[in-house]
């Protein structure tokens, strides 16, 4: 290891074991702390109903005072020094974590040298090793700042409020590796349900059918993006802006601007709950999601998508449809709009014309932080399933820890930021090697 | 190896300043070297024979049947297939794994295209890394963390695979070691055994006369001289006639 190396693990490991120090010190003041507190409330409170009393004009003889409790600097700082417990112990467990994980990675890339075998820099197979222990880190520190996280009630919420993402991204996986990129989707799924709800309301159709011409409708749109960008030769991200706003657009002149709701029965049990469990919602992410891992693996247009993202000039000349394969996945993210679409409106029962604003960003942030690059080429589904998962893990966390919306785009941001950078020193890295 | 019949023939083939009334016919079991200048117009030409440069005029016929070429989807299903010049921009998916590249333009070998048999894939890959002795610490390895040498040897494997019938070879060996150069020449006489017709663009004279049954010389985008390497060709016979200008030489 290098020597600068060395001393950063160093530091690492002795901040990490002080911190650790701190915060179970501070947790076996647990005791003391809270008498202290009691009795400090239960002065304040007397005087509290002695105030009251007087306020009221009532009698003040019966109400039992305490001894005055006035709290020294010292068990002032001694109460603080336990209330921080929860963050000294975070910070510890996290430091000795990274310093750990700097030394097995240099204990594994030494044994490799002395093995004689050359540094493998063979698939992104490291990449998704990191970001899975960055998410199981986080859960960590997330369990310990908040008790409410690890509640079944709290997992519901999150798998809730991931599910249309979840779906999304999966499509827009398929676009970034091809090189693209998808602004269209929030607009799509707007206009995907309000055509849903007015099919169900207003034409009468049956519940399948509407299901099944909302997705077709979504793949549509998705066809007309990759037609755009194939055969108009426009830029990904001129085209499916344009879509965005024509599909958002649209979605406001449809209904002038006001919501659908209630639909039929059958529409809604899509999100109906099954002993507490929403069943259908979870299966269908899983079928999509399956989907998704299966075409990448598995099938030609899969490949393809690589290979076009990857170099799209070599792919021309090794024969492959490049225009189609665009198009296919345009069409696929269509799709999981589609799907998105249904479970959205039949969870909200209602259709309006801003749903999913905004969705385009959480889902191509999802992707990104999952591995995937933006210059495409490379990517995998299990890689945004863990970015989709911090991202809502990190969203539901700080909303349990009262952390306002601004500071949680803020938040948001650096992690998208964060992610770009690891993956562009990654990248420089292998080059550099090979 | 007996040369058979005439696989391609390239009629009148024009490209806009570049290429004018280039003709030329490859057999069976053949190699064409085309020499010439740098700007002869030699990779001009063979672009738009496959259909990655838009061509003004000519025909091409394969296997006796004519042939329209407008894109390089057209030219690879008649049964051509071309390594370029610059195999790390045109030749290779560089983030794909050295497999995939391999395998890319033979997916139909391994299945519906839906459902690709992965093992088959992995061991037609692992059989090719074998037969033409390609240096990689695995199949996945990323095509861009290979040597300049093993990076030809996959793009010529990606066409060995694709059993094209006829391959065209744009400066093959270029910014190759000698130890890799002399490993390619026998993946192209290996090509040559399977009966394939090789066009093969070279600036290194040697090279073409030793690999070459016939070489076509050009010069400013036209053909000045067509000649059977049957000992008497030398090279400053070729280096004459790939600076003659517009004079024409059967």
């Amino acid at each position: 290891m290098k020597k600068s190396m060395k001393i950063a693990v160093i530091i690492c490991l002795a901040l990490g074991l002080m911190m650790l120090g701190f915060g179970i010190y501070a947790g076996s003041l647990g005791a003391t702390s809270q008498a202290l507190k009691d009795s400090a409330a239960a002065y304040n409170r007397a005087m509290a109903q002695v105030k009251a009393a007087e306020v009221l004009g009532k009698d003040t003889a019966d109400i039992e005072i305490p001894e005055e409790v006035v709290l020294t600097p010292q068990e002032n700082r001694l109460i603080r020094l336990h209330d921080m417990k929860d963050f000294f112990l975070i910070v510890g467990i996290d430091l000795l974590v990274v310093a750990a994980g700097a030394f097995f990675l240099s204990l594994h890339r030494k044994r490799q040298r002395d093995k004689g075998q050359e540094l493998r820099k063979v698939s992104s197979g490291n990449n998704i090793l990191g970001i899975l222990i960055a998410f199981i880190v986080l859960c960590f520190n997330l369990a310990l700042a908040s008790d409410a996280f690890l509640t079944m009630n709290n997992f519901l919420n999150v798998f809730q409020q991931i599910s249309i993402n979840f779906v999304v991204a999966i499509g827009m996986t398929y676009v970034i590796i091809s090189g693209g990129i998808d602004l269209s989707v929030g607009s799509n799924i707007a206009l995907s349900g309000l055509l849903m709800a007015i099919m169900m309301k207003y034409w009468g159709l049956s519940v399948p059918l509407t299901i099944l011409l909302g997705i077709l409708f979504s793949v549509a749109i998705g066809v007309i993006n990759g037609v755009m960008i194939t055969y108009l030769s426009l830029p990904p991200f001129i085209a499916t802006l344009g879509m965005m706003y024509l599909a958002r657009g649209a979605a406001y002149t449809v209904t002038g601007g006001q919501p659908l709701y209630t639909f039929p029965k059958g529409f809604t049990d899509v999100s109906s709950r099954v002993a507490g469990i929403p069943l259908y919602g979870i299966l269908i992410m899983l079928a999509i999601l399956l989907i998704g891992w299966y075409g990448l693996k598995y099938t030609r247009p899969g490949r393809f998508t690589f290979a076009v993202g990857g170099n799209e000039n070599c792919a021309r000349l090794s024969g492959i449809d490049v225009n189609r394969t665009k198009v296919f996945v345009y069409a696929f993210s269509g799709f999981c709009c589609g799907v998105a679409a249904l479970l959205l409106a039949s969870r909200l029962d209602s259709a309006v014309p801003t749903n999913a604003d905004g969705q385009e960003m959480d889902a191509i942030a999802a992707v990104v932080i999952g591995g995937t690059s933006m210059k495409g080429g490379e990517g995998s589904m299990l890689g945004t399933v863990i970015g989709i998962l911090i991202i809502g893990v990190i969203s539901n966390g700080l909303n349990l820890l009262g952390v306002p919306q601004g500071p949680q785009k803020m938040i948001k941001g650096a992690l998208i930021v964060i992610a770009v950078i690891i993956d562009v020193m990654r990248r420089r890295s292998a080059e550099s090697a090979g | 190896m007996p040369l058979g019949k005439e696989l391609l023939k390239v009629e009148g083939l024009s490209a806009g300043k570049q290429v004018k009334n280039v003709c030329f016919t490859v057999r069976e079991a053949e190699i064409l070297g085309i020499a010439g200048l740098v700007g002869a117009g030699r990779t001009e030409t063979v672009r738009a024979l496959f259909g990655m440069d838009r061509k003004d005029a000519g025909e091409v016929l394969v296997d006796g049947r004519k042939i329209t070429i407008r894109n390089p989807l057209d030219a690879i299903r008649a049964g051509i297939g071309f390594a370029t010049e610059d195999r790390k921009s045109e030749g290779l998916v560089l983030t794909m794994g050295m497999g995939m590249n391999i395998t890319l333009s033979s997916l139909d070998q391994f299945g519906p295209p839906l459902k690709i048999n992965l093992q088959k894939e992995q061991k037609a890959i692992l059989e090719y890394i074998k037969r033409l002795s390609i240096k990689t610490p695995s199949p996945l390895q990323r095509a861009r963390n290979l040597s300049g040498g093993n990076q030809q040897k996959v793009v010529l494997a990606k066409w060995l695979l694709s059993r094209s019938r006829i391959i065209i070879l744009d400066e093959p060996t270029r910014g190759i070691d000698v130890g890799a150069k002399i490993e390619v020449y026998h993946i192209i006489n290996e090509l040559v055994r399977q009966g394939a017709a090789i066009v093969m663009i070279s600036s290194e004279m040697p090279e073409i006369l030793s690999m070459s049954d016939r070489v076509l010389v050009m010069c400013q985008g036209r053909v000045t001289g067509l000649f059977d390497n049957d000992g008497t060709l030398t090279q400053e016979k070729i280096l004459t006639y790939a600076t003659m200008g517009d004079k024409q030489s059967a």
